[in-house]
């Protein structure tokens, strides 16, 4: 529950499922952290007073975002929150081996659960996140055969039996390395 | 250039893993020496008149930011001037690549006052007292009871031997010449070894975008004989929605699916090899989404050694003329781009790699 001293922020997700979530932890969303700085203090108020924050404060709505995947993205932010905000340089030479534990078992969901995640966190601008489930994909292609790769994404094999055979070809030069 | 030798029975000279300075500062040459080419300048004695020459010359050639425009020699009688082009290349060897490490005998505090008389009280470079001698000696360069061989060496950066630039000193001759004509021949062998990749990936990636242009048109005749295929068949537009929703620009898992712009994040964590072997074989929007992966990987290490050249093009000379070779520094790049080449090396080493993995 939050103290008298806490800011609290109502997010609603797609279905209209409500969440009270304190600004610290929402403002891990650059696109929520600019929409609260637009708004201004005044209009968000330091509430005491939770029944007065349901009926005088709107909610923002979140119309790309389910609740399950709200309640999976609050969890990661309410965990990260006192986490330094990283300007990590895009040098293209990226790494998905620095995976830490917490994040490691936050990530073993079903498929379309972790797509689902790297949409929100695409959307709500969570980069952190958004690294996070990329790196979790990208560990999942790691060292698959293409032919692996299309079981574990269910991807069809649009190659002609032509095109197929060409790029085996090509990759003979890979598979001796 | 030649490895010295303390003697025959005892093998090449190594310098020290570590040096402690007249300020007390402990310096960790093989931490430096993976950063810059470390020159080790040794001052016969802080009585000699000739040695601190050398460090004002270094000023005067580039070293400083405000050079004084002549340098008077007051052996030769000699009054050196510099271009101010050849002092922003100078400055490029003398400040960016090279680093130096000065040793002197004698006790701390003339070694202080000759740095002071020298002007180098600004720069990092530590300014060794070999009080005991100890470091005379152990690299075989020991005059006299209270002097050294004045020489320029370089440190190798992996076994730390010691290889001779120049082997005394004079009046007249003090070694910067071939100080520069050393550090410029790492540089230009670097940089023509550089643009050489450079030209390579950019013909590759010309390659790379042929190939890419054939990937889209083919997706473009099967979708378009796919549609019209659809549109003879009515009745079955779920199959014909399974079977051609990998030709949109999504990736599904279930019923959730992934914009392209996403996958290309996804694949950013993969290794180049990885995107080569399996994910341009998989199917045709990931062989599309990997090949401009490809393109775009070349593209920005390209530039990114590119732009930390020091040299125009017109400049890619044999390493035997940069003696005669008036070098001027790079006016397409801005002086802030230009790296050591310690870091243009490692930028050319991932270029290379990406090449190396593209070109299959």
């Amino acid at each position: 529950m939050a103290g008298a001293d806490q800011k609290m922020i109502r997010l609603t997700s797609s279905e209209g499922t409500e969440f009270l979530v304190e600004r610290a932890v929402v403002e891990k969303s650059v696109l929520l952290k600019n929409m609260l700085e637009d708004v201004g203090e005044s209009d968000l108020g330091t509430i005491a007073n939770l029944t007065l924050l349901f009926f005088f404060i709107p909610a923002i709505p979140l119309a790309n975002v389910t609740g399950p995947i709200l309640t999976k993205v609050i969890e990661y932010c309410t965990h990260h929150r006192d986490d330094p905000v990283v300007t990590q340089e895009d040098d293209g030479r990226k790494s998905s081996a620095d995976i830490d534990d917490w994040d490691k078992e936050f990530c073993k969901v079903d498929q379309g659960t972790l797509f689902e995640l790297i949409l929100a966190a695409n959307y709500l601008d969570i980069k952190p996140l958004l690294d996070l489930t990329c790196k979790t994909v990208a560990n999942m292609i790691r060292g698959k055969t293409p032919e692996e790769i299309r079981k574990t994404f269910n991807i069809e094999n649009d190659f002609t039996p032509e095109e197929e055979a060409q790029v085996k070809k090509e990759n003979e030069w890979c598979e001796e390395r | 250039m030649d490895i010295f030798y303390s003697n025959l029975r005892s093998g090449p000279v190594r310098f020290p893993r570590e040096v402690t300075d007249i300020d007390g500062h402990v310096h960790d040459v093989v931490e430096l020496s993976k950063e810059y080419t470390i020159v080790i300048i040794t001052i016969k004695s802080t009585k000699c008149p000739v040695c601190p020459e050398l460090l004002k010359l270094l000023n005067f050639l580039g070293l400083h930011d405000t050079p004084p425009s002549k340098f008077e020699d007051p052996f030769s009688f000699v009054t050196l001037t510099v271009p101010p082009h050849e002092v922003k290349s100078n400055r490029i060897l003398l400040r960016l690549d090279a680093y130096f490490i000065i040793v002197c005998p004698g006790p701390v505090g003339e070694v202080r006052r000759l740095r002071q008389k020298c002007d180098f009280e600004a720069y990092p470079y530590p300014f060794i007292a070999d009080e005991d001698m100890s470091l005379a000696t152990q690299t075989g360069l020991r005059m006299s009871e209270t002097e050294m061989i004045p020489v320029i060496a370089y440190v190798e950066p992996a076994s730390h031997r010691i290889g001779q630039v120049q082997f005394g000193r004079s009046g007249g001759s003090y070694g910067h010449a071939e100080l520069l004509i050393y550090l410029k021949r790492k540089r230009f062998m670097l940089e023509n070894k550089a643009r050489r990749a450079v030209k390579g990936a950019e013909e590759f990636i010309l390659a790379l975008e042929r190939v890419r242009s054939a990937e889209k048109s083919k997706r473009m005749t099967r979708n378009e004989k796919r549609n019209s295929e659809s549109s003879t068949q009515e009745a079955k537009p779920q199959l014909n929605m399974q079977s051609t929703r990998h030709d949109t620009k999504e990736f599904y898992a279930g019923s959730v699916s992934l914009p392209t712009e996403l996958l290309f994040a996804v694949f950013d964590y993969l290794p180049m090899m990885e995107i080569v072997r399996s994910v341009i074989a998989t199917c045709h929007q990931w062989r599309a989404i990997g090949f401009e992966m490809l393109s775009q990987k070349l593209r920005r290490h390209t530039n990114e050694v590119s732009e930390a050249l020091s040299y125009h093009e017109r400049q890619d000379l044999h390493v035997r003329s940069v003696r005669r070779t008036t070098v001027e520094a790079n006016g397409s790049n801005s002086p802030d781009d230009v790296v050591n080449s310690t870091e243009l090396d490692r930028r050319l080493s991932h270029l290379l790699d990406i090449i190396a993995a593209a070109r299959q």
